[in-house]
């Protein structure tokens, strides 16, 4: 009988798990895409091509937010920010938590090439 | 006089007072396991996302080590410094470098620490290595005149 009291609750745990794990693969993946998109931000000037390197990798795809901060030419650091907001998915959590949980994975690396119109 | 509990096999009967007991042993039991096993997942996740933004320093300061080697901006800090730089930028320390200048290859470890875990000891360090490897410049005579010749490419490897 306790049982049937504590199963509910039990459940909602469970599928909380469930949920948080597809949230921690989604944070994860967020950021490797904003690793794979610094490393084309330090190679490419392109900032489209550095966008489509996100978009392949993020959970989001193209609806991923990226930022790019250069801050100079060849041997400074550029930074690519990703953000995802991720729809919760499983039942019963979305009803408890807030519908989407944004991710945002950030990389620096250093730019191999001087990008054009540097030094402006 | 006896404890206030049912003491008379009359009163509940000696199954259902087993019964009783042990269900609430078993959720209590559960329940524990329960918060055992979230505080863990918990302690995972964090490990998980340190362990990825180390590789990423890693990565990072591989490279930059390597560029300073292969392609050196006069002016710039030595290779390691630019290791160094670069594991900061992103939130790991460079523990050690092996970039020679003059060789084509740059390994690199990096350190990260978990602040806060519930099940592990706190001040956690992960620990990620990567290895970038520039080509051979090319042969004198290969090139054709007029064209500037492309930088040799950069290669990564992180496992």
């Amino acid at each position: 009988m306790e049982f049937a009291l504590v199963l509910p609750l039990l459940l909602v745990v469970l599928v909380g798990m469930v949920q948080m794990g597809a949230v921690l693969r989604d944070h994860l993946v967020v950021l490797a895409a904003a690793r794979e998109a610094a490393r084309e931000a330090a190679v490419s000037p392109d900032d489209a091509l550095v966008a489509a390197a996100a978009a392949r990798i993020a959970p989001c795809g193209a609806a991923a937010d990226v930022s790019i901060g250069r801050s100079g030419g060849q041997g400074e650091p550029v930074t690519v920010s990703v953000r995802c907001r991720q729809p919760l998915a499983v039942p019963l959590v979305s009803w408890l938590l807030p519908a989407t949980v944004s991710l945002e994975g950030v990389a620096t690396f250093r730019q191999e090439f001087a990008p054009s119109g540097w030094p402006p | 006089m006896r404890p206030h509990w049912p003491a008379t096999a009359a009163e509940v009967g000696p199954s259902a007072h087993h019964e009783r007991g042990s269900i609430s042993l078993v959720v209590a039991f559960g329940l524990c396991l329960l918060a055992l096993l979230a505080l863990g997942i918990a302690d995972l996740t964090r490990l998980a996302d340190a362990r990825t933004r180390a590789q990423t320093a890693a990565d990072a300061a591989a490279l930059a080590a390597l560029q300073q080697m292969v392609r050196p901006i006069t002016g710039a800090p030595s290779p390691a410094e630019e290791a160094s730089r670069f594991a900061s930028a992103n939130g790991a320390d460079l523990v050690a470098c092996a970039c020679v200048e003059g060789s084509l290859e740059a390994t690199v470890e990096v350190r990260r620490s978990v602040p806060v875990l519930w099940l592990l000891d706190d001040g956690t360090w992960v620990s990620a290595t990567a290895r970038a490897t520039a080509e051979p410049p090319a042969i004198q005579g290969t090139a054709t005149p007029g064209v500037p010749a492309e930088p040799e490419p950069l290669h990564l490897f992180s496992p």
